[in-house]
């Protein structure tokens, strides 16, 4: 679903959804492990997320608009807006060094050692498809690149 | 206007390689877990002390792990946008599976309620049909 968004508000939207589930997985675990992921995860992404919407914001208040077709191109002149939303978008892929790395690697331990090794499979995926959407966006919209 | 952005991802990034912090979430974790801690002070009035708990480093292959989610993503919008694959998002956009799910949302905030629920189920589900894991 998030994937599938082209509106930026709802495209963060259904990631937060995506990784609400994530948080679950680690209450569901009820370890001391992985809820001490739970909770590292959920910091490093309140921050990265609060991060995003900023940056919508501000495109928002500038374009008057956050449809992503619309934004293509629109902002080769705000390169830092870009390097942000990038960075965040790799933030929630939970690339090292950011807070959602270790609260992820927290969880999927968690589950391995749980047995439920399967797990680590869906929380990559699900990450892997909600930060390949705003890397996209950042794309289209920073670098013009795409169709649309 | 970009200032608070850049400081709320600086804050992402430096927070979780605090020591500190990740052992002060685990005491929390282990503490909040401690069902003889509740009866304790329940039945006795008294509180019995908290292990001292150091989180564990995180390994090199989970390291590996991010680093290729990450080039996972990026390679997944590199896919979206690169212009010499239009034939092969062509190809997806046939099944319609984007405009399927983008049909099933209408922006209104309970539908985004309904997909937690969704999700948890889906989860339930594949936890009592995958053999072994539960």
């Amino acid at each position: 679903m998030c994937f599938a968004q082209f509106h930026l508000k709802r495209m963060l939207a259904f990631s937060t959804i995506s990784h609400m589930e994530l948080l679950f997985v680690g209450f569901g675990l009820f370890t001391p492990a992985g809820m001490a992921g739970l909770l590292v995860y959920l910091a490093g992404h309140s921050f990265v997320k609060a991060a995003l919407f900023l940056t919508t914001g501000i495109l928002l208040h500038r374009f008057r608009t956050v449809e992503e077709l619309e934004l293509k191109g629109q902002c080769p002149v705000s390169p830092v807006t870009g390097i942000v939303f990038s960075v965040a978008g790799s933030a929630l892929a939970g690339m090292p060094p950011f807070t959602t790395f270790f609260g992820s690697a927290w969880l999927d331990e968690a589950a391995r050692s749980s047995g439920y090794g399967w797990i680590t499979v869906v929380t990559s995926l699900a990450a892997i498809a909600t930060a390949g959407a705003v890397l996209r966006v950042a794309g289209r919209i920073f670098l013009g690149l795409g169709p649309g | 206007m970009t200032a608070p952005a850049i400081l709320l991802l600086v804050i992402a990034a430096t927070l979780g390689t605090f020591q500190s912090f990740r052992d002060a979430v685990l005491r929390s974790s282990i503490r909040m877990q401690d069902w003889q801690a509740y009866t304790h002070r329940v039945l006795e009035g008294t509180a019995i002390p908290v292990l001292p708990a150091q989180s564990q480093s995180i390994s090199a292959s989970a390291t590996i792990q991010s680093v290729e989610v990450t080039i996972a993503a990026i390679a997944l919008a590199w896919f979206a946008l690169a212009p010499g694959l239009g034939p092969a998002r062509r190809f997806i956009g046939r099944a319609h599976v984007f405009n399927l799910l983008r049909s099933l949302h209408s922006g209104v905030v309970g539908d985004y309620v309904m997909w937690i629920a969704m999700g948890v189920v889906a989860l339930g589900l594949t936890l009592f049909y995958i053999p072994g894991s539960y």
